[in-house]
């Protein structure tokens, strides 16, 4: 019995090596990042195996001469471009290789050196030392469109005559299906992956698109707020320019007077003329002010005097805090850093501020009608901010209203739109910088915004 | 400058049109005194001349109103050209019926302000002729005894010397010669001058058991 015990240990081993080669292979299947990759791993897996000394695998292609296209190989000797194979009922189609794709089941060659399919290679097969061959279909197939995904044959080669009997065809028949339903698994992948990345750019497009709307959308509002300031400042506005106006007309109507005397008094004309270009330089500045305030540009970052900002603001709304009956009290720090901001934007702001401040004093007794701005340095950790704070002596606000003041639409005043402190606070942190409010010990309360200093 | 020459108060807290006016006014050879505030005015002292206030509506503390207001409860009250950067109607009604003598919107044209300012110093000067006589007359009308006010109230009620001798339980002697102690004191030259100095005193004439007159 010591035969049949060598047969059973050769089929023992022989088992072992498979199990392994198909454990590998699942590994493999598994971990493949590409078909190519994939496919080649397989062939070399078979190969170090020890029972086939040539892997190939091929592909079916559907031009004219119908070419099984080789596609990945292991083995020693061959090079993947000779390699012909064709699925076509030509000679070279009558092989395994093609009779395989064509059928779809597996063709196997027990003895190289006799079979008749194998006349066209029999010759550099012998060469190479193969006696068994087998082709085995790789075909996946799409049962809902009825359509063929894959169609190929994985084709092995083996040393001994009757290589591949009824084990070694089930065995790699069943490998050949894992490799088909990876290869379909991973072209899935793919495409999920190519389509979830279709879909995440698209997402992006489209949420940069809805950004850059709504930038535009809050700098129209912003602009449209703007006008609306400038609306409620209308009288104010006028006033302002027709004071040096006023002087202008007092004073050359002054020189004419002067001028028509026997002996004019040249020393008050000339007065009254140094007095007209000044009040005429007034009346521009203002205008030019408002036309600033007024216009459509888009957001411009610069450096950006703070000082000037409170200045260019003030000569507009002044009057109409004077109109309130409201003392208004600055104190600008003289060292205040120079911010990287919209001078536009930032002018808003400050109107904003200082609309609301004289609104919340219209009910409050005049003798605590007061306001301060405020300009101060501080100077941080991560360098010089600059603090612009609003103070009034209003009615303030309660603790209940506070998380709200920032909201949109939310406002206390009778024709608010409440949008005023809302864009002023996204002006603000476009900038890098803070706006709050706090409550007042006795009255009313402090808007401020602080504004990182340039380095 | 005589002490009849007239002066204009300016009070217009804007600098600008401040000065501008002073030059103005000047100019057409008024004396001009300028002041940043209501309270400034106020507190400055004003010659004893005509004259007359060119205001600015909007001042900040005390408004133009305000000041119109207090000084009309003084006895220096003064004509007043009210000057505003825009025109408020409701405000300019109210200046008006407070006595405003114009109201002119910022710009103005300058005819209007100097014709406006010539008016007003006429009206003060009016005004002024006014006062002093109705002062004359009071300080007249305070030299008489109480005795001689009872008559004076009496004659401009048309009673005659025996009516006014029964009322006040005397003789008609007496009464003749208290009538010609009033007439002489009050300077008037006929019993029409006293009623009309009567008239000008606001004293009620008396009569039949009516009360003291009292002056106005």
């Amino acid at each position: 019995m010591p035969q049949q015990r060598e047969a059973y240990e050769e089929t023992l081993g022989r088992l072992r090596r498979r199990l392994r080669t198909l454990y590998q292979c699942t590994n493999a299947l598994f971990q493949a990042e590409s078909e190519q990759a994939l496919l080649r791993s397989i062939c070399e897996i078979l190969v170090a195996g020890g029972e086939i000394r040539l892997a190939w695998v091929g592909y079916c292609e559907d031009d004219a001469e119908k070419t099984v296209r080789p596609l990945a190989l292991a083995g020693d000797g061959v090079d993947l471009e000779r390699l012909k194979a064709s699925w076509g009922e030509t000679d070279i189609g009558q092989g395994p290789v093609g009779i395989a794709a064509r059928t779809g089941r597996a063709c196997w060659v027990d003895d190289i050196r006799t079979d008749a399919r194998m006349a066209p290679w029999r010759a550099a097969a012998l060469a190479r030392g193969y006696a068994s061959c087998i082709a085995i279909p790789l075909i996946a197939s799409d049962a809902t469109r009825g359509a063929v995904d894959l169609r190929g044959t994985l084709n092995l080669y083996a040393a001994e005559c009757g290589a591949f009997d009824e084990s070694a065809i089930e065995h790699y028949t069943g490998l050949a299906t894992s490799v088909a339903y990876a290869v379909m698994a991973l072209r899935g992948h793919l495409a999920e992956d190519l389509a979830s990345g279709v879909t995440a750019l698209r997402a992006r497009t489209e949420r940069k698109r809805a950004e850059e709307a709504l930038q535009q959308a809050r700098e129209e509002l912003a602009h449209v707020t703007r006008v609306t300031t400038m609306g409620e400042l209308a009288a104010s506005i006028a006033h302002e320019i027709n004071q040096p106006l006023a002087a202008i007309g007092a004073d050359a109507n002054a020189c004419l007077h002067w001028l028509a005397a026997d002996r004019p008094d040249l020393d008050s004309v000339r007065e009254a003329l140094i007095a007209i270009v000044k009040d005429g330089l007034r009346a521009g500045e203002v205008i030019t002010r408002i036309r600033t305030l007024l216009s459509r540009s888009s957001v411009a970052l610069g450096p950006c005097d703070l000082t000037g900002v409170i200045r260019d603001v003030l000569p507009l709304v002044g009057p109409e805090i004077g109109r309130h009956g409201i003392s208004l009290e600055v104190s600008l720090a003289p060292n205040l850093p120079q911010v990287r901001g919209d001078r536009i934007q930032l002018q808003q702001v400050l109107l904003n501020l200082l609309m609301n401040a004289a609104e919340a004093m219209r009910e409050v007794p005049p003798v605590r009608r007061r306001m301060v701005v405020r300009a101060t340095a501080d100077h941080r950790d991560d360098g010089p901010w600059a603090i612009v704070a609003v103070e009034d002596a209003g009615v303030g606000f309660g603790e209940a209203e506070a998380p709200r003041l920032f909201e949109a639409f939310y406002t206390t005043k009778p024709g608010g739109l409440g949008m005023g402190l809302s864009i002023s606070r996204s002006i603000i942190d476009n900038h890098r910088g803070r706006l709050w409010a706090t409550a007042n010990s006795d009255h009313g309360a402090t808007f401020q915004f602080a504004l990182p200093g340039m380095p | 400058m005589t002490p009849d020459a007239p002066v204009v108060f300016v009070v217009d807290d804007d600098s600008s049109v401040r000065d501008s006016l002073r030059r103005l006014i000047t100019s057409v050879g008024f004396i001009v005194e300028v002041f940043p505030s209501a309270q400034a005015f106020m507190r400055a002292r004003r010659p004893d001349a005509p004259g007359c206030l060119v205001l600015d509506v909007r001042l900040p503390g005390l408004s133009g109103l305000d000041l119109q207001r207090e000084l009309a409860d003084t006895d220096a009250a003064l004509p007043i050209i009210f000057l505003t950067g825009h025109g408020d109607i409701p405000m300019s009604v109210r200046a008006m019926k407070a006595g405003a003598v114009e109201f002119l919107t910022k710009p103005f044209r300058e005819q209007d302000l100097l014709d406006a300012i010539r008016h007003a110093i006429e009206r003060d000067r009016a005004l002024r002729t006014e006062r002093q006589e109705l002062s004359e007359l009071r300080g007249r009308y305070a030299s008489l005894t109480r005795r001689e006010r009872d008559v004076l109230a009496r004659i401009v009620a048309g009673l005659l010397n025996k009516q006014i001798a029964g009322e006040l339980g005397t003789t008609e002697a007496t009464v003749k010669e208290q009538r010609a102690h009033v007439m002489a004191k009050m300077q008037a030259g006929s019993v029409a001058d006293l009623v009309r100095f009567a008239a000008r005193l606001g004293i009620t004439p008396a009569g039949s058991g009516s009360n003291p007159p009292k002056v106005g």
